[in-house]
Parts: structure tokens; C-alpha cells; sequence
């Protein structure tokens, strides 16, 4: 397989200021979403008020999944067209898929500990949840300690396809193995007092995650449209 | 279950804010330095032309 030399910017920088509005909306629902959740729900039968805190533990889970299919898609994309956009839009979704796998690592634990007595156990959901997020952290590295630029896409793009795989087995864990976590929550296996907010809190946290790739994203094209203008420099001022 | 659940409630909206506020400063400080370098690398290609 060849890919297109990196020497040749193959991407337009987007304008970092453009998604303003969108961010301050996405912040916006956020807060209306937690305050319409913890106002309306009634307190769960067997754990009282710490229900709520599923509002943004579960939204937070599928985020992390959603972000990492996102890793494989464009991964994949990048291993097959050898874009380096693909590339540059792989790793804003890992970035900003890692942050929510920990944060849902962390929720998960402050949920735990009223509810099962432990703040950690070693248990199929958490182990693996934890794997992924490892493997992710990994990818992070990865990116930050490979130079070469061609040798960092295809690498982080293979290590991105295979710890996206993770994902389904995350998901299935509960089911799998014998497990302290519950089995997956959806608005198909809840009381319906407890649907909206769960779905408004996921659309929230869904246009966050779309305007944090996006900002990670320019972030990412900043950096290497300023690699390609030292390397035009470097190669007797041609543009960058 | 008691009331004093409360307490892991405010600390888990706590964390996500904490958390998604400070990804979001990072971004927003990111975008600043890299804009930065990337017009002083235009800049200094533009002085190569000349």
C-alpha cells in the first residue's frame, strides 16, 4: 500500500472560531438537560437519589463508545485512502474519547461506592472498561512520542482500529461474565420517569463530544500545517 | 439509601464539570498556541520568498 507524501498538505485548516455558537449551545443543553433530569426524576426505588448520577455516567459510557467508533472509522479510512485528514480526525476522536473513558471510569467509581461498597472491584465491566482506556492512553503516546509524521498515521491508525474492537466486548462484558455491574441501561429497560432525562442528557453530551473532536481536530491541523510550512522553509520557501 | 447519597451525587456532577471544563480550557488554550505558531511558520515562510 502507498500513502501520499506528508509533505503536501492534503487538508484545509479549518477556522477555530467558527463552532462558537454551537460549543455555547452545546454547554447551554448541557446545563438545561442535568437541571430537567435531577428536577424531574423521583428517586429510584432500591438506590433513592443516587439514580441521577446515571445522567451522566451512562451518557458518558456511550460517548466513549461513540468516540472510539469514531477512531475505527476514520482509521480505517486512513489505512485505506491514505488521507491525512482521516489521520488528523482519528486522533481528535481518541483524545476526546479517552477524556470520557476516564471520566466514566470516575463516575462509575463514585457510583460504586454507595451502591456496592467498593469504590473499585475487579469486576468484567470495570476491568475491561479499564483496558480501553489504557489502550487509548497508549494510542495518546504513541502519537506524542513517533516524529515522523507518515509513520505515526499508519501506526496510530492500526493501534486505533484494534483498541476501537474493544469497544464491543466493553459492551458485552455484563452479559459475558458474571458481573457486580448491571446490565446495560437503554429507554427500552427503565421506568419511564427516568427516559427523557437519560436521552436529553445523551444528546448533550453527544453535542459535546462533536464540538470537542471538532476543536481537537483544528487543534490537530494547526500543528501540522505548521510542520508543513518548516518543512516548505527547510525545502527553499515554497508555500505551505 | 439515605439522603446522605446526596453526597456522591454533587460529587459526580462535580467531576463531570470539573473534567469537561478542563478539557474544554485545554482546547481553547490549545487552538490559541497553535494559531500562534502556525501564523510565525507562515510568517517565516513569507520571509523565505522574499
Amino acid at each position: 500500500m502507498t500513502f501520499p507524501s506528508m509533505t503536501a498538505r492534503s487538508f484545509v485548516v479549518p477556522r477555530p472560531g467558527a463552532w462558537r455558537w454551537f460549543g455555547a449551545f452545546a454547554f447551554g443543553f448541557l446545563i438545561f438537560t442535568q437541571i430537567l433530569a435531577i428536577m424531574t426524576s423521583p428517586p429510584d426505588r432500591d438506590m433513592g437519589d443516587l439514580q441521577k448520577i446515571m445522567y451522566v455516567h451512562v451518557p458518558a459510557a456511550w460517548i466513549t463508545f461513540l468516540s472510539f467508533f469514531v477512531v475505527l472509522l476514520f482509521s480505517a479510512r486512513y489505512l485505506w485512502k491514505g488521507r491525512e485528514k482521516d489521520d488528523l480526525l482519528a486522533a481528535a476522536a481518541a483524545e476526546v474519547g479517552a477524556t470520557f473513558n476516564g471520566l466514566a471510569l470516575l463516575l462509575g467509581m463514585i457510583w460504586g461506592r454507595p451502591a456496592w461498597g467498593v469504590w473499585w472491584t475487579w469486576d468484567a465491566r470495570l476491568t475491561s472498561t479499564l483496558v480501553l482506556f489504557l489502550i487509548f492512553i497508549g494510542y495518546l503516546a504513541l502519537r506524542a512520542f513517533v516524529d515522523d509524521a507518515q509513520r505515526r498515521a499508519q501506526w496510530s491508525a492500526v493501534v486505533g482500529a484494534l483498541g476501537a474492537i474493544n469497544v464491543p466486548i466493553v459492551y458485552m462484558s455484563v452479559r459475558w461474565w458474571r458481573t457486580l455491574h448491571q446490565i446495560q441501561s437503554n429507554p427500552a429497560s427503565m421506568d419511564p420517569a427516568y427516559v427523557l432525562g437519560l436521552r436529553a442528557n445523551a444528546f448533550a453530551f453527544l453535542f459535546i463530544m462533536i464540538y470537542f473532536i471538532r476543536q481537537r481536530y483544528v487543534i490537530a491541523c494547526l500543528q501540522r500545517a505548521t510542520e508543513h510550512a518548516a518543512e516548505a522553509v527547510a525545502l527553499g520557501g515554497q508555500q505551505a | 439509601m439515605t439522603g446522605s447519597n446526596w453526597m456522591f451525587v454533587i460529587a459526580a456532577y462535580s467531576v463531570t464539570w470539573v473534567v469537561i471544563l478542563g478539557y474544554f480550557a485545554r482546547l481553547y488554550r490549545g487552538v490559541r498556541r497553535e494559531q500562534s505558531a502556525y501564523d510565525a511558520a507562515l510568517a517565516g515562510t513569507v520571509e523565505e520568498e522574499r
